[in-house]
This record gives C-alpha cells, sequence and structure tokens, in this order.
C-alpha cells in the first residue's frame, strides 16, 4: 500500500534536511510577525481608541489608554478601570470599565461613558458568555439604547422585575441585572473619582 | 446542475463534511463563514505547494510528522495575517483558525503525499480546489441559514422584517448539527439518485 518515493535517501540526512527546513519555515513566520508587530498594535490600540470614543459624545484631544487608573471596588471579583477624556485641560468625561461575574454565562465585561453631570453617554458590552440569542442581546441597540442620557441617581436604576424602570431583556433576567448591577458600580466608581478629585 | 453536483459531490462532499465538524460553532453567521473557508482554502494550497517541493528530500519515516509541522507553521502564518487584517474577526476566530490544521481536509491532503507514488501536482491542486469549494459551500450555506434565521441579518443588513420570530435554535451549537443532518440528507440524495 505505502509504497516508498525512494529508498536511497538515508534516514540521518533526511531528518537533519526536515530539521533545516522547519526551522527555516518557522524563522520566516517569526519575522515576518515582529515585523508587522508595529502595525497591528497600532490597529489594536485604533480599535480600543474607536470603542472607547462609541460610549461618549464629547470630541477629546488626549490619549485615554495611556492615563488609565484602576478604581478600588468593594464588591469582591470586580474591576473598575477609568479612562479621563479631556479636551484641552478640563476633563470632559469619564468612561469605566467594569468587569463582573454575576453573568448567567460567568464573566462580563462592560464600557461606561458619564458626562461631567452624571449623565449616561453611552454603554457597551466588551466581552460575554451569555447564551447566544437570549443573554447576548445585552449587546443589542434595543436594550442599549434605553441607558442614553440617563442618570443613575434620578431614577430608579433597577430592571423591571426588582421594581425599577430599566426594561430587561425579556427571559434574560440575569444577564439584565449583571449589565445594571456593573453599570450601578460604575457610576459609584465615577461618583468616587469626583469626590477625589 | 445536478451533473455538476456529482462531479464534486461524490467523494469530496463526505471529506468536506468531515471537517465542517469541528468548526461548527464558528459558522453563525456569514461573514465567519467565508473567514474560515477562505482561511482553509489559503493553508490547502500552500501545504501542498511548500509539501509538495520538499517531497524528494525527506524519508518515508517521517513524512507525516514533518507535514503536519508544516501546515502548523502555515496556520500561523495565516492566523498574523488575519490579526492584520481585522482585529475584531481574529478575536472571534483566532482558535478555530487554528484548529484547521487538524480538520479532515487538511489531513487527508497530507495522506496524499505519503501514499501514492508518482503524483503529479496539477492532479492534486485541482483535488484541492474541488475540497476547498465544497467546504465553502457547505458552511456558507450553514452559515447563511442560520444568521437568516437565527438573526434575520444577512452580512449584517436587515433582511427579514423586525416582528417576525427568529428561530433561536439556529444560533446555538445544537443548531448547526440539525442544519448539517439536513445538508448530509441532501448530500446522500444526490448520491442515490445517480
Amino acid at each position: 500500500m505505502s509504497d516508498s518515493i525512494q529508498d536511497n535517501k538515508s534516514f540521518s540526512s533526511s531528518v537533519i534536511f526536515s530539521f533545516i527546513l522547519i526551522t527555516i519555515l518557522i524563522s520566516i513566520v517569526f519575522f515576518f510577525n515582529e515585523s508587522n508587530l508595529k502595525n497591528i498594535e497600532k490597529s489594536e490600540y485604533d480599535y480600543r481608541m474607536s470603542v472607547i470614543s462609541s460610549v461618549i459624545e464629547t470630541k477629546f484631544d488626549n490619549d485615554p489608554i495611556l492615563e488609565k487608573t484602576n478604581l478600588n471596588s468593594n464588591v469582591k471579583g470586580e474591576q473598575l478601570v477609568l479612562y479621563p477624556i479631556r479636551n484641552g485641560d478640563n476633563i470632559s468625561a469619564v468612561v469605566i470599565k467594569v468587569g463582573n461575574h454575576k453573568g448567567y454565562g460567568g464573566y462580563i465585561e462592560i464600557l461606561v461613558g458619564f458626562q461631567m453631570d452624571g449623565t449616561i453617554s453611552g454603554y457597551r458590552v466588551i466581552t460575554h458568555n451569555e447564551t447566544i440569542g437570549l443573554g447576548s442581546k445585552i449587546s443589542e441597540e434595543k436594550f442599549s439604547e434605553q441607558f442614553k442620557h440617563l442618570h443613575p441617581n434620578r431614577i430608579n436604576f433597577k430592571i423591571d422585575k426588582d421594581g425599577g424602570d430599566i426594561d430587561a431583556v425579556s427571559s434574560a433576567t440575569i444577564s439584565s441585572r449583571a449589565v445594571v448591577d456593573a453599570i450601578s458600580s460604575a457610576y459609584k466608581g465615577y461618583q468616587r473619582f469626583i469626590a477625589g478629585e | 446542475m445536478r451533473k455538476a453536483l456529482e462531479n464534486i459531490g461524490n467523494n469530496i462532499f463526505y471529506i468536506a463534511m468531515l471537517a465542517v465538524f469541528p468548526i461548527l460553532s464558528t459558522s453563525n453567521n456569514l461573514i465567519n463563514s467565508l473567514v474560515i473557508s477562505s482561511c482553509l482554502a489559503l493553508l490547502l494550497f500552500s501545504s501542498t505547494v511548500v509539501s509538495f517541493s520538499f517531497r524528494s528530500f525527506i524519508s518515508n519515516d517521517h513524512k507525516e510528522v514533518v507535514y503536519f509541522i508544516i501546515s502548523t507553521i502555515i496556520i500561523s502564518f495565516i492566523a498574523i495575517l488575519l490579526h492584520m487584517f481585522s482585529i475584531e474577526l481574529y478575536s472571534e476566530l483566532k482558535l478555530y483558525v487554528c484548529l484547521l490544521v487538524i480538520s479532515g481536509i487538511i489531513l487527508t491532503n497530507n495522506e496524499v503525499f505519503f501514499t501514492v507514488k508518482n503524483i503529479k501536482i496539477l492532479d492534486v491542486l485541482i483535488d484541492n480546489g474541488k475540497k476547498a469549494l465544497m467546504f465553502a459551500l457547505i458552511i456558507c450555506f450553514m452559515g447563511g441559514v442560520r444568521e437568516i434565521f437565527g438573526k434575520g441579518t444577512l452580512l449584517g443588513y436587515n433582511i427579514l422584517p423586525e416582528n417576525l420570530p427568529k428561530i433561536l435554535l439556529f444560533q446555538t451549537s445544537a443548531g448547526a448539527y440539525f442544519l448539517l443532518a439536513f445538508v448530509y440528507v441532501l448530500g446522500n440524495m444526490v448520491k442515490r439518485d445517480k
């Protein structure tokens, strides 16, 4: 069945040749990767900047990723990262990244933009492991649009099942609750940032 | 039409079916399907060319290993290209693109090199083209159907009316297996009719 293609090649020379071939191929891929590392980093940076600017409405001229600071959180397993948005010297808006483990599928990470009066200017889901078609609707416009221009202090900031004013995604109560919890802890972080300044 | 399907759909259809299994979860929309199938075509052709050019220098005793490593190196090259092309697609598909190297098409393609004597590169390339085409047909059909009926969109544009209920099953991985069963029935019908 398995005909040998040629038998006159000795085993050792074939092994040496294979090693050389594989080394050359690996180094080609390595150098290709190294030479394009800068481009990849730049496009990754551009992507992160476009995500940040999608949740705020004001223009800015600083580098929010460079100026980011970590905020402390009282909740266990929750991470808060703050990106200040400056136009000139004044902070014109704040973007906060929150991650918690309250989602139906575990970890969710969202980005919330706040204007300086505490109004939410936008919200976007970065990572989630929610059920496709049910919990994943938290990243769709129908759900996320309702947070725009809301002030978490002025309304009952809970989902409708808990007696609040936010419309939860139908049959995805846990996911919606996780998002609302994340946004309210982002708001608390924002308040602490304002008070500490 | 049936003649054409017979031509490409006899043996290669089942090889392509076998290759679809490991990456069913990525075929939930048409763009992912297109990216995956084009990555597979790229891998298939380039690994064929590279393996074929060094075929006579490598002894039969360890051909499998060397060809497999060559395919692995090429897939990491393709993953870098995808990363340069689009960050969003890369973060969603990087794992599955790397897993393409163990898909049935690549493994059978490597098998060809160490079992068949006096093989012509043109024949292999034509065969590769058929395999890649069949794979792309199956996975793009599945991606399209899953996106239309599961989400109501195609390539990101709304095409079904908003108030029409969506079939959630198509968006889940389980729905992909149901759909694959229908594709299998279709293939069997074509085969039996001739």
